[in-house]
């Protein structure tokens, strides 16, 4: 496994936490502030959207406990 | 070694194609939702009618076949259908889609972009199927659980609930909100799927998400979360709009 300065896995975890903190906002109803589950079901509101989470989703777990692989994300 | 590292660097920065697309996809699917959310409706709607381009989002109108739907039973009939046969053609139709979308994914990147070690398509069609396998009994349990720990307990229920995709105008629960809240959370996408980019385009320092998941996978408990979660929001996202964490 290679080994990355920490600032790489810090700035990731700033990400997610910007995601949650998001999220928390919509949760706590903070107004003009939609869900992530809002988001989504815009997303699914046609088929090929629905199509296309799926898709990400079941290749999530492909390449992360079945194959282990470098397809999109490198393993 | 050299010639091995060459070629994971050469497949990272070929994987950055697909990825690209894969947030394309979704940000046009978010785009073409929000169009028809936003719209301004065209006709006046009659009392007790939703107005074209007002339903929210999630809903089709009823009666009417949305761009790139196929042709079929009506949201307003599947309302009637409801229960756990619109629930089965809903998620199977998904399940189906979903996995032909990918595998096609896959072979357009197998012959298109980079021919990747044998028994690659192998590996996606059949651990895909897997996986599909065994999450179906997962999914299936939950909703079943679901479904017992929220109905009333002196009354059996009759229909299991019926996805948002599925229901009418005001009876689903979703609100409109602003557009800008929208954009913040395409915005934050972005950022991740720019981060991975520069991952995956070999920037010094920036580790990929695989290492970040990798990370977590090294031990059991990790690896167990982990995989809990992924099961979780594939429930949620496609079998059960339920509430629980993110607000559906």
């Amino acid at each position: 496994m290679a080994r990355y300065p920490l600032i790489g896995y810090l700035a990731w975890a700033v990400l997610f936490g910007a995601l949650f903190a998001w999220e928390g906002l919509a949760l706590a109803r903070v107004t003009g502030v939609p869900s992530l589950g809002s988001v989504f079901r815009v997303i699914t509101r046609y088929p090929v959207g629905r199509w296309a989470l799926f898709a990400l989703w079941l290749w999530t777990g492909w390449h992360f406990f079945i194959r282990g692989w470098h397809f999109l994300l490198r393993a | 070694m050299t010639p091995v590292t060459v070629l994971a660097a050469s497949a990272d920065r070929q994987a950055l194609i697909p990825m690209a697309t894969g947030y394309l996809i979704l940000m046009s699917a978010l785009a073409l939702g929000l169009r028809r959310m936003y719209r301004p409706p065209a006709t006046q709607a009659e009392p007790g009618q939703a107005e074209p381009g007002q339903a929210e989002p999630g809903q089709a109108e009823p009666g009417q076949a949305e761009p790139g739907q196929p042709l079929g039973p009506s949201p307003a009939s599947s309302r009637h259908r409801s229960g756990w046969a619109a629930q089965a053609r809903h998620v199977i139709g998904t399940v189906v889609g979903g996995y032909l979308l990918l595998m096609a994914v896959v072979v357009a990147y197998y012959y298109g972009v980079t021919r990747v070690g044998p028994g690659f398509l192998e590996s996606a069609v059949t651990g895909n199927a897997l996986l599909i396998g065994l999450a179906a009994p997962v999914f299936a349990a939950a909703s079943w659980l679901a479904s017992r720990l929220r109905r009333p307990r002196d009354r059996p229920p009759r229909h299991p609930p019926v996805p948002a995709d599925l229901l009418r105008r005001g009876e689903a629960s979703t609100a409109r909100h602003p557009l800008i809240g929208y954009l913040a959370w395409a915005v934050l996408f972005g950022a991740l799927f720019a981060w991975e980019g520069l991952a995956l385009a070999g920037v010094t320092g920036v580790p990929s998400f695989s290492d970040v998941v990798r990370l977590i996978m090294r031990y059991p408990v990790g690896r167990g979360a982990l995989f809990a979660l992924w099961l979780w929001a594939g429930w949620h996202l496609f079998v059960r709009r339920w509430q629980f964490l993110l607000r559906a």
